[in-house]
């Protein structure tokens, strides 16, 4: 399928609720990932011409979304934003030692009711991992992404994708073991 | 080797991550994202106007700076107080101007001046050679003038009836002590005499016109 057959609208309302998902959960807050998201509809509304069919649509589009995401993440606004309600202390693990912290979202109903203590732990647990990591886990165990399409999307290679994902995993089991 | 019971078990954590709530998009998304889409253009179609074709409009662009750059320059240098003068008239038409404002009068009026300045610049030579030859008798005289603010505006040597050689000095009023003071020495040694005009001069009234006779 090429870019010129392919009907916007009806892209947008297939792919919104797994991409706003990814969104949010590589950037663990709800307004941030809304804008993100729309972000990437926009972006894909701007290339759907020059998509050349070369994987699937939603694979290309999660590819722009976690471009977007990552450069969310990079961005010296965002920084200051989540620096801003930081809640505690850095954790002492880890080759990229980031701090556990919360973001100020405004909940949607579904994310109201995914605040329950656990889930946050898990989510503050994502939220400190290097966004390379970040991706692949939320490709690979919440999309359920094959290593294929995540290689494409993340633009890595399955070796890479592999083993950046086996790293995760296990900063992720050592940080949320008192769930256990 | 990892440390397996200090981890959450493997299936555990798939389970949890694979259970964790799937939040879904605002029910507005799609409009919000076709508002985004519409709103965008703005900002591209100006960017769009200014820049593109970048080969074309950045030159232009360019020379547009520059000439406004140029204009911009060129008045201030214009506006500039030495570049005024150097369009206002000359002093010999300002002094022309003072002479007569009728034009028939001004081609009469412009050779008077000349004439005023040629008799001016031959004074100063008179003087210069007449107080060359008066240097014996009163030697520094013409310093002395001038130190003392006085300036010779006519030398006759010979002309006096009596046969004396003199020139004729014009002092500012307020220096006229420090003049006379300069020269008395000359004065009571008898090298020159001082014969006061005492009359105002015809162009200041402020200056005091002086006969200087060298015996």
């Amino acid at each position: 399928m090429s870019g010129e057959s392919i009907d916007f609208d009806r892209l947008v309302l297939e792919l919104k609720d797994k991409v706003f998902n990814l969104c949010f959960r590589f950037l663990g807050n709800y307004e941030e990932a809304d804008d993100c998201a729309q972000e990437t509809f926009v972006k894909v509304y701007r290339c759907l011409k020059n998509f050349r069919g070369d994987s699937s649509v939603s694979t290309w589009v999660y590819r722009i979304a976690v471009n977007t995401c990552k450069n969310r993440v990079a961005s010296a606004q965002y920084r200051n934003n989540r620096r801003a309600i930081r809640l505690d202390g850095p954790v002492a693990d880890g080759e990229d030692e980031r701090p556990f912290e919360i973001g100020d979202e405004k909940l949607s109903p579904d994310a109201r009711a995914d605040r329950n203590e656990k889930g946050e732990l898990i989510q503050k647990a994502i939220d400190s991992l290097p966004a390379d990591q970040r991706a692949v886990v939320v490709l690979r165990d919440i999309e359920g992404l094959s290593y294929e399409d995540i290689a494409e999307a993340t633009g890595l290679n399955i070796g890479t994708v592999k083993s950046k994902l086996s790293r995760a995993r296990q900063e992720l089991r050592e940080k949320l073991k008192g769930l256990a | 080797m990892e440390d397996k019971r200090d981890m959450m078990p493997e299936d555990e954590y798939l389970k949890r991550m694979s259970s964790l709530p799937k939040v879904k998009a605002p029910d507005d998304f799609l409009q919000k994202v076709r508002e985004r889409i519409e709103e965008r253009p703005f900002r591209e179609k100006l960017m769009h106007a200014l820049f593109v074709p970048v080969r074309i409009k950045i030159p232009l662009e360019v020379a547009a700076a520059t000439a406004t750059l140029l204009l911009v320059i060129s008045t201030l240098e214009v506006t500039k107080p030495d570049k005024q003068l150097a369009y206002a008239p000359k002093s010999d038409m300002a002094e022309e101007a003072v002479v007569g404002n009728v034009s028939n009068a001004r081609l009469a009026d412009t050779e008077d001046v000349k004439m005023k300045r040629m008799e001016r610049k031959s004074a100063s030579a008179e003087a210069d050679e007449f107080c060359l030859k008066c240097e014996k008798a009163a030697p520094s005289l013409k310093e002395r003038i001038l130190a003392a603010g006085g300036r010779i505006t006519r030398a006759d040597i010979g002309r006096d009836k009596a046969g004396e050689s003199y020139i004729d000095v014009e002092v500012p009023a307020d220096r006229y002590q420090d003049f006379m003071s300069k020269l008395n020495d000359l004065q009571v040694s008898g090298k020159i005499r001082i014969m006061p005009v005492l009359k105002e001069s015809p162009h200041d009234r402020n200056i005091i016109q002086l006969r200087i006779f060298v015996i």
